[in-house]
C-alpha cells in the first residue's frame, strides 16, 4: 500500500492554496511561494510502485520447548535505495521477541541488513511464520510504501513435560520385552513364587536355601518376565468453550508427559484424537514415536462440543487388543462418553482422567446452573464407573502425578469389586 | 490569521492535532497573500524566502513528529537533504517570481512554457494512475 506522508499532504494543500490565492489576487507572489510545494507534490505523486524488499528469518533450530529462547537472524535485502526503512516484526501469540524489532534505518541499492533476534517461546504450538511490517520512505519522505511479509521457518514449541514417577499400569502386557513386570510367570528377574522342582526345569532356577528348608525336596523359583505394554492415549478435542483457554491445553500437556514416560520405559504408545475428525497414530516405541506424537498433538485444535452429536465409532483396528486406553477428556460431548462406554463394552482396558470443564465456563459459582451441571456430571461419571471404567477428576490445582495415583487406585478397587 | 497558523503548527508539534502541520502553514500562506492584497506594493522580492521558509517549517515539523515516534533517523543525512530542498525551493520560487515579473500580457513564449508544463504533468501522472499499490496481502 502506498500512503502520503504529512509532508506530501502539506505540499498538495499549500500548492493549491498558493495557486488559488495567486489567481484571486492576480499577483505572482503566492504562486512563487506555492511553486516549491507544487514541485514536491508532483514528485510525490510521480513515485511509482517500488521493488519489493526481500526478507528472510533464519532460526537456529526448528524445535524448542516452552521457556526456551531461540536465536534468529533477520536478513533484509532491498533492490532499491530507501532513505528510511521502518521494520516491525510481529510474531504469533505464544512467541515473544526479547528485544522488540521496531526500528528505522536507511538501506542503499542492493544493500543488506542483518538483525539478530531472540525469540522467547512462551507457549507450546506449531508456529509457521511471523509477520514483518515494512514501511519505506523515498528520499524526500513524501510517500510511504507499506509491505507485509511472512517470514520465518516453521517452529515447533513442545510443551514442557511434567516429571512422572508413577503411571497407570495396564492390566495386561504384550509379548515383547520391556520394563513392566508381567503378571504371568516365565523368564525374568522378579520373583513370583516358589514351586516344587519338576523334570525339565532349569537347574539354575533351583532355590537351594528354600530346598534345604523343605526337607530334601527341591524347590525352584518362578519368575515374572519383564514385558512391555501398549498404551493408547485418547484425547477428546471437543473442548472449545469459547474462552481463551480450554481443557484441551491441560490434556495435551498431560498426554506429552505420559507419552514421554511410557516410552521411556520401553512401552509402545499410540494416539487417538476424537475431534472434528478421527486422528490416530499407531502404537510405536522410541524417541521418534515421541516426536511423532508431540508433532501430532501440536496440530490438534479444540472444537466446540456438538448439540446433537453423531455417534463416534472407534474402529477395533486402531486399538490393539490388551492395550490400555487412557482417555483425557472434559466429557462435554455425549458422543465421546458413548464411545468410551462402547470401547469398554468391547473388552478394552480403559481409564479416564476427566478434566473438569466448569472452571473454564464464565458462570458464577453461586448460581443454580453450575450446580445442576455438576450433578449431571456426577451422574455421568457414575454411569461410566458402572461400566467398569475408572474415572478420576483431575482438578486444576492438582499435579498430574497424584491424579494418576488416584486413577491407579481406582482401577485396583474396580478390579477387586469385579473379582468379588 | 498568521497567529492562528502558528498556534496550529505548535498544536501539531505538541501532538494535539497532527493536521495542524498542514492547516497552520496554509493559514500563514493565506495571511501572506492577504497582506500583499492590503499593501498594494509592486512586487515582493521576499516571496521566495517566505516560500523556502514555509517549506523548511513543514519539513522540520514533520521531522519532529517522526522523532517523537522514537525512530532513529541519521540527522546529518536528513539535514543535507533538507538543505538541498530549501535551495531548490528558493530557485523554483525565484523562477516563478521572475516569470511573473515578465508581465501578464502573455505571448507565444509563455504559451509554449505553459503547454510544456501541462504536458510534463500529464507525463508524470500517467504511469502513477495504473501503478499505485493497493492494500492487499502479498502473494505467498
Amino acid at each position: 500500500m502506498t500512503a502520503a506522508t504529512p509532508r506530501l499532504r502539506a505540499a498538495v494543500w499549500l500548492a493549491a492554496v498558493g495557486i488559488v490565492a495567486a489567481i484571486a489576487l492576480g499577483r505572482p507572489e503566492p504562486a512563487a511561494v506555492a511553486a516549491p510545494f507544487a514541485l514536491l507534490a508532483l514528485l510525490g505523486l510521480e513515485r511509482r510502485r517500488p521493488a519489493r524488499v526481500e526478507a528472510e528469518l533464519r532460526l537456529d533450530r526448528a524445535r524448542a520447548e516452552e521457556g526456551d529462547h531461540v536465536e534468529g537472524l533477520l536478513q533484509l535485502r532491498s533492490p532499491e535505495a530507501s532513505d528510511r526503512l521502518e521494520a516491525t516484526l510481529l510474531l504469533p501469540p505464544g512467541l515473544v521477541l526479547t528485544d522488540p524489532l521496531d526500528e528505522s534505518f536507511p538501506l542503499s541499492t542492493g544493500g543488506e541488513r542483518e538483525q539478530q533476534l531472540t525469540i522467547a517461546c512462551e507457549r507450546w504450538g506449531a508456529y509457521t511464520a511471523g509477520l514483518l511490517l515494512l514501511r519505506r520512505y523515498d528520499r524526500l519522505r513524501l510517500v510511504a510504501h507499506d509491505q507485509e511479509l511472512d517470514v520465518g521457518p516453521p517452529l515447533r514449541v513442545y510443551p514442557s513435560r511434567e516429571a512422572l514417577r508413577s503411571l497407570v499400569q495396564p492390566a495386561q502386557t504384550q509379548a515383547s520385552v520391556g520394563d513392566q513386570v508381567s503378571r504371568r510367570t516365565g523368564q525374568g528377574i522378579e520373583l513370583a513364587e516358589l514351586r516344587p522342582f519338576s523334570p525339565g526345569d532349569d537347574l539354575r532356577r533351583i532355590n537351594w536355601r528354600a530346598s534345604a528348608r523343605s526337607g530334601g525336596e527341591l524347590v525352584v523359583n518362578e519368575l515374572h518376565p519383564e514385558r512391555n505394554a501398549t498404551m493408547i492415549l485418547l484425547l477428546d478435542a471437543f473442548a472449545d468453550l469459547g474462552g481463551p483457554r480450554n481443557p484441551l491445553d491441560r490434556a495435551l500437556r498431560a498426554a506429552v508427559a505420559l507419552a514421554g514416560r511410557y516410552l521411556a520405559r520401553r512401552d509402545r504408545v499410540g494416539l487417538l484424537v476424537l475431534g472434528a475428525g478421527l486422528r490416530w497414530l499407531r502404537p510405536g516405541s522410541g524417541t521418534l514415536q515421541l516426536h511423532r506424537i508431540v508433532d501430532t498433538l501440536l496440530e490438534i485444535r479444540a472444537v466446540p462440543p456438538r448439540r446433537e452429536p453423531r455417534p463416534l465409532h472407534v474402529p477395533s483396528r486402531l486399538v490393539p487388543p490388551q492395550a490400555l486406553v487412557l482417555a483425557l477428556s472434559p466429557l462435554l460431548d455425549d458422543a465421546v462418553s458413548a464411545a468410551l462406554a462402547n470401547l469398554r463394552s468391547r473388552g478394552y482396558d480403559l481409564a479416564l482422567l476427566e478434566i473438569p470443564p466448569l472452571r473454564y465456563l464464565a458462570a458464577t459459582p453461586d448460581t443454580l446452573a453450575p450446580r445442576l451441571i455438576a450433578l449431571e456430571r456426577d451422574l455421568l461419571r457414575a454411569r461410566l464407573r458402572a461400566r467398569g471404567i475408572a474415572v478420576v477428576e483431575w482438578h486444576d490445582q492438582t499435579p498430574l502425578e497424584p491424579a494418576l495415583r488416584t486413577l491407579e487406585e481406582s482401577r485396583r478397587n474396580l478390579r477387586v469389586v469385579r473379582a468379588s | 490569521m498568521g497567529g492562528v497558523g502558528i498556534v496550529l503548527v505548535f498544536a501539531a508539534l505538541v501532538g494535539l492535532w497532527e493536521d495542524g502541520l498542514v492547516a497552520g502553514p496554509a493559514l500563514l500562506l493565506i495571511a501572506y497573500a492577504a497582506a500583499l492584497a492590503v499593501a498594494h506594493q509592486a512586487l515582493d522580492p521576499a516571496a521566495p524566502i517566505f516560500g523556502a521558509g514555509l517549506l523548511a517549517l513543514v519539513d522540520l515539523g514533520s521531522w519532529s513528529l517522526e522523532l517523537r515516534e522514537s525512530r532513529e533517523v541519521p540527522p546529518l543525512h536528513h539535514l543535507r537533504t533538507l538543505l538541498a530542498v530549501v535551495i531548490g525551493a528558493l530557485a523554483a520560487s525565484a523562477a516563478v517570481l521572475a516569470a511573473g515579473e515578465l508581465g501578464t500580457g502573455g505571448g507565444i513564449a509563455l504559451w509554449l512554457l505553459g503547454a510544456a508544463a501541462a504536458g510534463g504533468i500529464f507525463t508524470i501522472l500517467r504511469p502513477t494512475s495504473g501503478g499505485r499499490t493497493r492494500n492487499r496481502r502479498p502473494e505467498r
